[in-house]
């Protein structure tokens, strides 16, 4: 103590300032707390945008589900499945020539070929695979593949979990389980061809588009009147489920913002931001 | 080179026991303790002979003659054959409620089927050379010693049960060989590779074509790994049985011809 007044405590430890070395102030520590520090506030609109992309992937699953169920009850023919996804590709890759450069749409035409020759010449082997199998066992294998598939499937945010190649990997696996239920190997064939097309070829065209919640919604709809015609309990839980994910959850996640709390302080571990 | 005419004589019984007696007349001559290992070779020699008479004498008056012995391989080796053509259709069809692939398993089992009935044609043209020198060989027999005698056995029953040591090696390859890739194809799976140079897990950045085909080889080879494993368990204890009786044989001629002072 000098000049009779009390030395104020710096945080300046090369000074000695007659306080000993571990010593805070009381009030100095707690005081430094900081509430909802960096914290971001998402709109509405952003909120719908991210649950579009989730709804998109799910409904895909269900399209994709409910034409293995059509195809299995033949309630369409594997070559009218074959010419409509022609048809919808030829299309695509029409509608895009004018985006892209002709070296990128031929490099796609080339991987498609390929996909194709591979999936023609090993569709004797898959159709037979897993025939002495039940039917029981190889549904619950393809739907734990499809479950794994969205689970790992990248919706534009970084994640532990997220890893395209597992992906990509469960869907095609699922695939495979799937084609097995045929009696024919062109019909095990289509099967590959829509997986391909749903896994593979829609995941690269929705890369470039923003997602649209109202589109979202509308392949919602499609994918569950597909599956009404066939299973009409899973499609009242299939719409269910979407509304939830497109409808519900981000309003619940936009109005859940404002209780948001966290607490910022000398305490935190440092980061090298 | 005579390590490898040693390497060859030592698969064959009679091989074996021929060079274990070279090997021992051979020790005596060159150690020091000349009488006391003189002595032991004689006593094992002359212990050899007689039991080997005795024996053959009481096998020969409960009714099994050499003459008998040409029947006996034919029979023995249609036998086995008829054993394994059976155990191969069975695995055929469902074997214990496993549910096989069938077409693996009808194209293994027709695979395995076919070189059986190779080998039959084979032996089925070498059996009257056969009979014909054991014939010529009959009267000798009563006077061979017993760990002869066991080691000619012995050779009969490794010849018989060469083809279950054929099925185990083809098993054992085509089912190593899945589980390799099927294991390879697992990392890809989760998007990693071995890295050989650092002996470790890397992650992969695999073009999806890479992806494609890996995931398909990966599932077919994984629906067929059962199919192949059931075959490799069922020839790899068919081949430990046949083991055991050979070994049980090995291991009596080894007793017989022990030496006390070995070098």
């Amino acid at each position: 103590m000098e000049n009779g007044r009390k030395n104020q405590w710096r945080k300046v430890l090369y000074e000695n300032g007659g306080f000993p070395d571990n010593y805070t102030p009381p009030e100095s520590f707690l005081a430094a707390i900081e509430r909802n520090k960096n914290l971001r506030l998402y709109t509405k609109r952003e909120c719908f945008q991210g649950a579009a992309i989730v709804g998109r992937e799910v409904s895909l699953v269900i399209t994709f589900w409910s034409l293995y169920v059509y195809l299995s009850e033949s309630l369409i023919n594997s070559e009218q499945l074959l010419v409509a996804l022609l048809l919808v590709v030829t299309s695509g890759y029409l509608y895009h020539l004018r985006n892209y450069t002709y070296s990128v749409l031929l490099s796609g035409l080339k991987t498609t070929l390929f996909f194709l020759t591979v999936g023609f010449a090993l569709s004797p082997v898959l159709f037979k695979l897993t025939d002495t199998i039940s039917t029981d066992t190889i549904h619950t294998m393809s739907v734990i593949g499809l479950v794994v598939h969205t689970f790992t499937q990248n919706y534009g945010i970084h994640g532990p979990l997220v890893s395209k190649s597992i992906s990509l990997n469960s869907a095609i696996f699922s695939t495979v389980c799937l084609a097995s239920r045929f009696p024919t190997h062109i019909m095990a064939f289509s099967l590959l061809c829509l997986a391909v097309f749903c896994f593979l070829l829609v995941p690269m065209w929705s890369e470039v588009y923003v997602p649209n919640p109202l589109k979202s919604l509308l392949s919602a709809l499609i994918s569950v009147c597909l599956l009404a015609r066939v299973l009409p309990n899973y499609a009242v839980l299939a719409a269910v489920f979407l509304i939830l994910v497109q409808v519900i959850c981000p309003l619940l996640f936009f109005h859940l913002q404002s209780y948001k709390q966290t607490i910022h302080g000398p305490w935190d571990e440092a980061s090298l931001d | 080179m005579l390590a490898k005419v040693r390497q060859i004589l030592n698969r064959m019984f009679i091989g074996s026991y021929v060079a274990n007696r070279v090997d021992q007349v051979r020790t005596v001559n060159t150690k020091n303790g000349i009488e006391k290992q003189a002595i032991f070779l004689a006593i094992s020699l002359t212990a050899d002979f007689c039991l080997g008479t005795v024996i053959f004498s009481c096998v020969q008056q409960s009714g099994y003659s050499p003459q008998l012995l040409p029947q006996a391989i034919v029979n023995s080796t249609e036998s086995t054959v008829e054993n394994l053509k059976l155990i191969i259709s069975w695995l055929m069809q469902n074997p214990a409620g496993l549910k096989l692939n069938s077409v693996l398993s009808r194209a293994l089992g027709k695979f395995f089927l076919y070189h059986i009935h190779l080998w039959v044609t084979y032996v089925y043209l070498l059996i009257p050379a056969l009979i014909d020198l054991l014939q010529t060989l009959s009267p000798v027999f009563h006077f061979l010693p017993l760990s002869l005698q066991l080691s000619i056995l012995g050779d009969m029953l490794s010849v018989l049960c060469v083809h279950v040591f054929c099925f185990y090696a083809y098993a054992r390859r085509i089912t190593y060989s899945q589980i390799n890739g099927c294991i390879a194809l697992a990392r890809l799976f989760a998007g990693k590779k071995y890295n050989p140079l650092r002996k470790r897990v890397d992650s992969a950045d695999a073009s999806l074509e890479h992806l494609f085909v890996g995931t398909m080889v990966f599932t077919i080879l994984l629906f067929l790994l059962p199919t192949s494993l059931t075959f490799f368990l069922v020839f790899y204890s068919l081949r430990l049985s046949a083991m055991l009786g050979l070994e049980i044989i090995r291991r009596s001629i080894w007793l017989i011809q022990w030496l006390p002072c070995q070098s």
